[in-house]
């Protein structure tokens, strides 16, 4: 085992992971939309999707105290928690399909913006496929290389954004200053979407988590620096906001597909373009980069746990699971080529995933209540404080996010009986290869102690060579 | 109940260097060492292995005892447990005793005036 003083990661990097898979291209277009549509509004609105994402991320924190080690982060919590069924439904549907089908649309609205801003002769799909191989390079590198360029984009697209953000809250553009009324909208229930709308700039945090084991100081490091990266996103887009105020009618925003490039263009002209547009990159490579790593390293999970075919665990001589990253990385460049960044298909499947992502939450914020009970002497390194009330306010959060999944009441309800569907497709699914493939009770939670000796590759070797793991 | 206890702690090698520096941290002064060999309950049956070995094996083992003032004992043992938490097994056992007396050889120091 590495002493810990050897670890190559400290905080700043679970601040720059954190950051870098929440702020994505789409939470820029939600950003613009979300403020068009309350206009200052939305900044308490963010405030309170803010306090309600602290409260999940603190509960992932106080699992990963409790399982220091674990390679795939929730799909060792929910194994001990609940036991395999629900771990395996929520991980494949919730976290594979779902982030896959993310990234993919993301890289094909990255490519179009790119096509579309850059005077470049370049097909739009040629330019995620070429950053997706940038980033497939780095992380077969390993978890170093990874998280320096992590680093690199973060901390850039977090600068940028706050020096364009404080050029429009002090006027300093040279566009043409736009005086209107500060908020849209105040009634209950525009200050209910708008923070529907917000909770999306703040979801992912957790993806932190598995770069713990190389992490100094993890039991520090980890629960701080992820509220750290929530509390940067909320200032930098808060900054934002009162830029848009000042330059960007907020039936604009609400109206534009890019909302970020119509507010660099109002801003500081052509150049304001460019600069969003680089931004726009910065947020998808950064947002791609955690992804890749993160679904990587949750798929060696579930290949320790033997809910994934074994072949996904082979590393690289960097100790970097490289048919997991290669699978990641394909998939999502297979994605953006048959999504196109106008596919509604696509668009809809994502929020019939996206309902059972967050259900993984919800069943997180469980498993808190669930494993304080089994073992409530167990020393956590952090216990999120309150008793019950922050995973309860953490469950309600995300119920809150689910029953409002879209503000078209037709949509919202082909979208859950649909997620209702898929869990029932998947719980069959997940049923039969926990029987044949697990020999384990499917709902029936696995002791920690187990959990984490799954951790061990000879757990495997040993349960295959005797005919117990297929 | 004396003013002063002994915290025996035995745990993995790998784990004293972290060990020693949070005990540094919590100005622990002094700590005696010993490489010992040992199992618990599970008679020295690794985590991933199936059956339960039939005969106790004994495995390297590092034991570190503290000698500490009384009051300190639950502050102390609460840091020691956050320390080498990892949950797996093997994470190791803390001993608490009460000691009759100390004495320090050099002054003639006693109880908690020799710690």
């Amino acid at each position: 085992m590495a002493n810990d003083t050897d670890k190559p990661l400290g905080l700043r990097n679970v601040v720059s992971v954190s950051m870098g898979l929440i702020v994505s291209m789409s939470c820029l277009v939600s950003l613009g939309q979300g403020a068009g549509e309350a206009g200052l509004m939305f900044i308490p609105a963010m405030a309170i999707a803010l306090v309600l994402n602290l409260c999940s991320a603190a509960c992932m924190a106080e699992l990963n105290s409790l399982m220091p080690n674990a390679t795939g982060g929730l799909v060792q919590y929910t194994l001990a928690g609940l036991g395999p069924l629900p771990t395996l439904v929520t991980m494949v549907g919730g976290y594979l399909v779902c982030n896959i089908l993310c990234g993919g649309v993301e890289a094909a609205i990255f490519g179009s913006v790119m096509a579309e801003t850059l005077p470049i002769p370049i097909p739009a799909a040629l330019w995620p496929t070429l950053v997706s191989a940038v980033i497939a390079i780095c992380a077969l590198m390993g978890v170093d290389v990874f998280a320096k360029l992590q680093d690199f984009v973060s901390y850039l697209l977090l600068i940028s954004m706050i020096v364009i953000g404080l050029i429009g809250a002090f006027r300093l553009g040279t566009g043409q200053i736009v005086v209107q009324e500060a908020a849209v909208a105040t009634d209950p229930a525009s200050v209910i979407a708008a923070v529907g709308t917000a909770s999306w700039l703040f979801v992912d945090a957790e993806y932190a988590i598995p770069i713990s084991k190389d992490m100094r100081n993890a039991k520090r490091n980890i629960p701080f620096g992820m509220a750290l990266s929530l509390c940067l996103i909320f200032v930098m887009d808060s900054i934002v906001v009162l830029g848009f105020s000042n330059y960007v009618p907020w039936a604009d925003l609400s109206e534009s597909a890019t909302p970020h490039l119509l507010y660099g263009e109002d801003l500081l002209g052509s150049f304001g373009k460019i600069w969003m547009c680089v931004v726009s990159a910065l947020a998808f490579t950064g947002s791609q980069n955690s992804t890749v790593n993160g679904l990587s390293q949750i798929t060696d999970g579930m290949t320790k746990v033997n809910m994934m075919p074994h072949f996904f665990a082979k590393k690289n001589r960097h100790g970097a699971p490289a048919v997991a990253i290669l699978f990641v990385t394909i998939s999502i460049c297979v994605i953006a080529f048959f999504s196109g960044d106008s596919s509604d298909a696509i668009s809809f499947l994502i929020l019939v995933v996206t309902v059972l992502w967050l259900v993984s939450y919800i069943f997180a914020d469980i498993d808190v209540l669930v494993l304080r009970r089994r073992f409530p002497k167990a020393p956590r390194a952090f216990k999120v404080p309150g008793g019950p009330l922050i995973p309860v306010i953490g469950i309600l959060g995300t119920v809150f996010m689910i029953a409002n999944i879209s503000s078209d009441p037709d949509e919202a309800l082909a979208i859950w009986l649909l997620s209702a569907l898929c869990f029932a497709v998947l719980g069959i699914y997940s049923w039969f290869w926990i029987k044949k493939k697990m020999h384990m009770a499917p709902c029936k939670p696995v002791p920690i102690p187990e959990v984490l000796a799954m951790e061990n590759d000879l757990y495997y070797t040993i349960r295959h060579r005797r005919g117990i793991w297929r | 109940m004396s003013d002063v206890s002994k915290i025996d702690i035995i745990t993995g090698m790998e784990k004293f260097d972290g060990l020693r520096r949070t005990l540094s941290k919590a100005h622990v002064r002094g700590m005696t060492v010993m490489q010992v060999l040992g199992c618990g309950v599970e008679k020295g049956t690794k985590e991933y292995e199936i059956d339960e070995n039939y005969e106790m094996e004994l495995l390297p083992k590092t034991m570190i005892s503290v000698v500490v003032e009384t009051k300190r004992v639950p502050e102390l043992v609460d840091l020691i447990e956050k320390e080498l938490y990892t949950g797996h097994i093997g994470d190791g056992k803390i001993f608490v005793s009460d000691l009759a007396q100390v004495v320090r050889v050099r002054t003639g120091d006693e109880g908690t005036d020799a710690i």
